[in-house]
């Protein structure tokens, strides 16, 4: 091995990669973009919730006439106008998503409620109606209100009786969230970071990887390289370290723009949840080897094809497995310590468990690195075989 | 020199073997200009890149500079430049650049491997464009480069597939006067080509090959003498019928 050979190709492919505008955009704005938005997406889903959840929303109703005071002062409570229906058919128009619910008022209804008799109210609702979030907040609401009002009416009855009301209501629940702002932080951060790790190690290198090996070919540059001194190994390993050190710049970007988002943004959006650096610096660092993964990976796919556009549409389902493996991890945890040693599943995995900021046992973190290790070392001897002069010039 | 001795090279396709290099034998004296001469798909490119070592000959022997090219690769990549038969180049690196990464997988460094650009850029008259990064060179342009790459570690010995393949008129001549100054430097060339007349016009020593055979072997002027014909595009056709009615 002649590390001069090896450090001469890193650095050319490095030179001739930040001279490329279009992979220096991807290197560097993708990441920032997509670190910020997936920062800002829970806390504006949640900020969007909470607003819609504080508008008084208009529910039709058919049969108001026949509505107690006591049930349009609850809804009223609940941010909840109740108004005659006034269209034709009005489980039509919820069918159709133009309202998202609507009530249905049987007549007499004040005198049965009074009598002490069972009576019913007609809930039609569409959780589609206005988007998925604004149907499903105003069905929520309508419940909450229902409940509401039977409790109420409960309460009037027993209280007309002399009973305790904690008849039924044997327990009440006092609750207080005793989560610290990184744990809440880190609650989402569990979830988006494997992903946003898996999508840079694949992503954030997958220009150059295709432009070091099936951009060769396609530049009629290849044998020009094949000729020199230099050996299968140099030249693999020479640009492997370029498509890793090229990765890592993404991979960091991406944590730390989503870092800076979740400390940025005021505490009415983040209910006070600030994810540590010290889990941004931690997550880099065990994920290492699954960059190194993914970069021969995306080497190995691209070197079997002739020209970039090729390399692409081969590295598409690539890409989709190494993002469904991550959102495997965050979704389904492992159960036991040997999953560790599965590739992007352990690492995923622990980086899940890191962001929720209870720390990391060191064994698993060994099982992960180990695992991903010898993957990688199957991976690039595999790329070597072909890697070989011979098989490249023909393929 | 280069020597190369009963060569052989066959693939196994869909659509049986193909013979692209059958026995084939030649030597490339230095201080000459050996042309190999062929039709597209006679085992030209096949044949020299044995020679470069990229491809590995079912038997036979290649020797430059007196190593054996499948004993000792690494010594006969030192002792060759070649000009392959894919002439790309790196657009974003400027001629400069490229000339030095290519000298360094040679042990060129420093001082010596700044000298050898400057000369190299020199010699082929790219001082305007040696410091412009290559994208957007005209097909002359990029094969000075193509040349100057191949050339940067000053080999004795040269192999250079269909150097004038696709140039206009005036980068055919530049490439042509680059040939005959390194010949003249005492260098052992050897280029393909399926142009005669250019064979006819550069080559002391021309080996003619068709269908992975050599089929007649000498200077251009003793195999028009030896077919009887005008020049050397007719003595190559005559040949090759001979050959085709000797071997049906």
């Amino acid at each position: 091995m002649t590390w001069s050979h090896l450090l001469n190709i890193t650095q050319k492919e490095l030179i001739d990669t930040i001279r490329d505008k279009r992979a220096t955009r991807q290197a560097l704005l993708v990441p920032i973009v997509l670190g910020l938005m997936y920062a800002l997406i829970n806390p504006l889903l949640s900020s969007v919730f909470e607003s819609r959840a504080e508008e008084t929303i208009t529910i039709p109703v058919q049969g108001i006439n026949y509505a107690d005071d006591t049930l349009i002062a609850i809804f009223d409570r609940f941010g909840i106008t109740l108004e005659e229906y006034d269209g034709d058919d009005m489980e039509a128009d919820i069918a159709a998503g133009d309202e998202s619910a609507g009530l249905i008022i049987p007549p007499a209804f004040s005198d049965t409620v009074a009598n002490e008799e069972l009576t019913i109210i007609a809930i039609r609702t569409n959780s589609t109606a206005g988007g998925p979030m604004s149907g499903n907040l105003s069905i929520s609401r309508l419940e909450l209100a229902l409940n509401a009002y039977n409790q109420t009416i409960t309460t009037q009855r027993l209280e007309e009786r002399q009973i305790d009301t904690s008849v039924i209501n044997p327990v009440t629940f006092d609750v207080a969230d005793l989560s610290s702002p990184a744990q809440r932080a880190g609650a989402t951060a569990a979830l988006f970071i494997p992903i946003l790790i898996a999508v840079t190690a694949v992503q954030g290198g997958m220009f150059i990887a295709i432009d070091v090996t099936a951009g060769e070919k396609e530049r009629g540059t290849l044998e020009a390289l094949l000729v020199t001194p230099s050996s299968d190994t140099e030249i693999l390993l020479g640009k492997l370290a370029a498509v890793f050190l090229v990765t890592l710049i993404p991979s960091a970007l991406t944590l730390l723009s989503y870092w800076f988002a979740t400390n940025i943004l005021p505490d009415s959006m983040t209910n006070g949840a600030h994810l540590p650096f010290t889990i941004i610096l931690t997550a880099i660092l065990v994920t290492l080897p699954m960059i190194l993964f993914a970069n021969i990976l995306v080497m190995i796919i691209s070197i079997r094809t002739k020209a970039f556009k090729d390399a692409q549409s081969a590295l598409t389902p690539a890409m989709f497995g190494i993002m469904f493996v991550a959102m495997a991890a965050a979704f389904v945890p492992p159960t036991n310590s040997a999953l560790y040693f599965i590739p992007v599943y352990g690492t995923s995995a622990l980086v899940s468990t890191l962001a929720v900021g209870n720390g990391i046992p060191l064994d698993l973190t060994l099982y992960s690195i180990i695992g991903t290790l010898v993957a990688v070392t199957i991976l690039f001897v595999v790329a070597l075989q072909l890697f070989n002069r011979e098989r490249l010039l023909y393929s | 020199m280069i020597i190369v001795k009963n060569l052989v090279k066959h693939y196994q396709t869909d659509q049986g073997l193909i013979k692209a290099v059958d026995d084939v034998s030649f030597t490339c004296p230095d201080g000459q200009i050996t042309g190999l001469l062929g039709p597209n798909g006679a085992g030209k490119t096949t044949t020299l890149r044995m020679i470069a070592g990229l491809i590995t000959p079912q038997s036979g022997t290649v020797t430059v500079a007196g190593h054996d090219v499948t004993q000792d690769p690494q010594a006969v990549r030192h002792a060759l430049g070649v000009q392959a038969d894919m002439t790309g180049i790196y657009p974003r690196l400027t001629p400069r650049e490229q000339f030095r990464y290519y000298g360094r997988f040679y042990g060129l460094e420093g001082a010596a491997l700044e000298k050898r650009i400057d000369t190299i850029i020199a010699e082929l008259n790219m001082e305007t464009l040696a410091d412009r990064r290559a994208e957007g060179f005209s097909r002359g342009q990029r094969q000075k480069i193509v040349i100057g790459r191949a050339l940067i570690h000053d080999p004795k010995h040269i192999i250079m597939d269909e150097p004038t393949n696709g140039l206009d008129v005036m980068a055919v001549r530049n490439t042509r006067q680059t040939i005959r100054q390194l010949r003249d430097q005492g260098r052992c060339l050897l280029f393909s080509t399926h142009y005669m007349d250019e064979a006819q016009k550069l080559c002391d020593h021309v080996a003619i090959i068709s269908h992975g055979r050599i089929i007649a072997a000498g200077s251009p002027a003793e195999l028009i003498a030896q077919t009887g014909q005008a020049d050397l595009e007719e003595a190559f056709v005559t040949l090759a019928e001979q050959y085709q009615a000797a071997t049906q």
